[in-house]
């Protein structure tokens, strides 16, 4: 697959620092617009997958590998997964308004707001280094960021919102209004707040932010910035943190 | 970027009440709704794109587009002038100056802006330090020499035109008022150049034609001049400028006239005077009026003196006529009818002694 040099020494990089081979694959039916599943045990390589047909591709697997250059820049003692036990799991279900739905529905719908916490996290420092550092995928990325913003928007709507209880929406929506904020700033559209500023999330996103800014663009500080972030969005003590290896 | 509309909805009853002005939060009904509308809106002033807010009994309505950048204060400042909120304008102007004291934009358009209100030396100060500032602001050479023209600093604008020309020989702009203010400055021939090139760039523009006229006439090429006005008058139907044009035409006409008759009273002239005088003192004055207005309404679309062919016909009077003559008649029926009328064509000289001969008039 023809991707861009700057693409090319990312992944050498990941190669490099985890000692395992990068996959990159289409999916047709991806739910997400990337996705990345480290190496592990019975999986050798690292797996990124991206829905085909996307303008923005280079940009998409670059930000899945920072992903994992910020997991394997720290040593292996510091590098972990998000993981809930059954009890942490049924406690989320319940926090988050989820108990009266069907269990696997329920099950799924909080291990997404719980992926979503960690992605936005730690996506918002692996977005702020491609922008710094890979200008000659900008344009793909704004392009990715704007969509990203459109499709956040369209899930205000009357009709998706009253399909999910209001904990699970406002954990959603909070993320979403900081991401607003981060890239209204970048992008000189602070427009993009103002739905979610009427609706009352700026303090949210303003404490996600604090947050953000207070703690140093680190790897290492990665994992204190999903513990910190999880009680603003109601998330606390619905997972844990597991060292990760690839073995 | 592509131009991604945004189509945002949410539910009412999520509108957070805190985010209105204290007096406005317990609103309720059509008040309520008319004032989330309001506060939303005015969130989206000043971003660029279009945006439109609704706010129905279940849900707020957002839709914007992405097209082009937020609006910085300059070209706020510059699209508040532009409709008609001069207040306004130049208030923003100077307030994105005072954030930024070489904002161009906004140098620009409150120069170009207080010129036009009379503020002409402030104007000055302004486009001097756009030019300092960033000399290849568009328009920036330009706007300073018509500051420094209405000033009456002749010298100063003609420097500052040539510069704009100099930078963009093809700007008609420059160009034109380069010519004039040559033209100002008695320096015709070096302007024609100028006046010429800029009728090239600027085909349609009236103004530009005018000046072209104007000196042309000023140097005595009358048959071009001509021309260059009829082209004002086609250009410009009815305006200020075409009205300029009509009574430089009149006057060339006249010249042309006069010279024709070495500077004597027109005999051909004075026949037709004394004609029409004999003519209109049988009939009622309605009848001269019907007459005289029928000659006035084809002479609006020009009467030739000088072609002696006797190509025109009136409604109300049977016979043929040449333009000379019924210029004639016109004179003397508003004589009858209306003296304060000017035609802006002089044959007083003729009448007054046709009327002498008969013994009649004053």
């Amino acid at each position: 697959m023809p991707f861009s040099p700057d693409v090319q020494q990312l992944i050498q990089q990941v190669e490099r620092l985890s000692d395992r081979p990068v996959h990159v694959m289409e999916e047709a039916d991806l739910r997400n617009r990337a996705t990345v599943t480290p190496a592990r045990g019975g999986a050798p390589s690292h797996i990124i997958r991206f829905r085909p047909g996307s303008p923005s591709l280079d940009y998409l697997v670059a930000s899945q590998l920072q992903f994992l250059i910020r997991a394997f820049t720290c040593p292996p003692a510091g590098r972990w997964d998000v993981v809930s036990t059954d009890a942490e799991r049924d406690l989320g279900i319940k926090a988050m308004g989820l108990a009266d739905f069907e269990e696997p529905f329920a099950r799924m719908m909080i291990a997404t707001i719980i992926t979503q916490l960690r992605s936005y996290s730690i996506g918002c420092r692996a977005d702020d280094w491609i922008w710094n550092n890979l200008p000659g995928l900008r344009e793909q990325q704004e392009a990715e960021i704007r969509s990203q913003l459109a499709e956040n928007e369209r899930a205000l709507a009357p009709e998706t919102r009253r399909k999910f209880p209001k904990p699970l929406v406002d954990a959603n929506t909070s993320m979403n209004a900081l991401f607003a904020t981060l890239w209204g700033v970048r992008l000189h559209e602070p427009r993009f707040t103002i739905p979610f500023v009427a609706m009352g999330y700026r303090g949210k996103a303003e404490e996600l932010r604090a947050i953000l800014d207070e703690l140093p663009d680190d790897p290492a500080s990665d994992r204190v910035m999903i513990e910190r972030w999880a009680p603003v969005v109601g998330l606390a003590g619905y997972f844990h943190f597991k060292t990760y290896s690839t073995d | 970027m592509p131009d991604i509309p945004h189509d945002i909805q949410f539910p009412l009853a999520d509108f957070d009440r805190s985010q209105l002005p204290e007096e406005q939060r317990e609103l309720q009904g059509d008040a309520y709704l008319q004032a989330i509308r309001e506060h939303i809106a005015e969130q989206f002033v000043g971003q660029g794109g279009a945006a439109e807010v609704a706010v129905t009994n279940d849900r707020v309505i957002i839709r914007w587009k992405e097209s082009g950048k937020p609006e910085s204060l300059a070209e706020q400042g510059a699209n508040l002038l532009k409709k008609g909120s001069s207040e306004k304008g130049v208030a923003t102007l100077r307030l994105a100056l005072q954030r930024d004291p070489n904002d161009a934009a906004a140098l620009f358009n409150l120069g170009m802006s207080l010129g036009g209100a009379g503020e002409a030396a402030e104007a000055l100060e302004l486009l001097q330090r756009l030019v300092t500032a960033e000399p290849g602001y568009p328009g920036a050479w330009v706007a300073l020499g018509v500051a420094q023209g209405r000033n009456e600093q002749w010298d100063a604008a003609i420097k500052s035109f040539s510069v704009s020309v100099s930078r963009n020989p093809q700007d008609g702009f420059a160009r034109k008022n380069l010519g004039a203010a040559l033209s100002q400055t008695g320096q015709l021939d070096e302007a024609r150049d100028h006046l010429k090139a800029a009728v090239v760039l600027l085909p349609s523009d009236a103004q530009a034609w005018l000046n072209l006229a104007m000196n042309l006439e000023q140097s005595g090429e009358t048959a071009e001049a001509e021309i260059a006005y009829q082209r004002v008058i086609d250009l410009d139907p009815g305006g200020h400028l075409a009205e300029k044009a009509e009574a430089a035409r009149n006057r060339i006409t006249q010249v042309k006239f006069r010279k024709d008759g070495g500077g004597e009273l027109r005999l051909d002239v004075l026949t037709y005077c004394g004609d029409a005088l004999r003519m209109f003192g049988t009939m009622p004055k309605e009848e001269v009026q019907r007459i005289t207005m029928e000659i006035a309404m084809l002479g609006a679309s020009g009467l030739s003196v000088t072609d002696p062919s006797l190509k025109h016909k009136l409604r109300h009077l049977p016979g043929d006529y040449s333009g000379l003559h019924l210029l004639c008649l016109e004179y003397v029926g508003f004589q009858i009818i209306d003296p304060t009328v000017d035609m802006g064509f002089d044959i007083a000289a003729e009448y007054a002694e046709a009327c002498r001969l008969r013994g009649k008039c004053k």
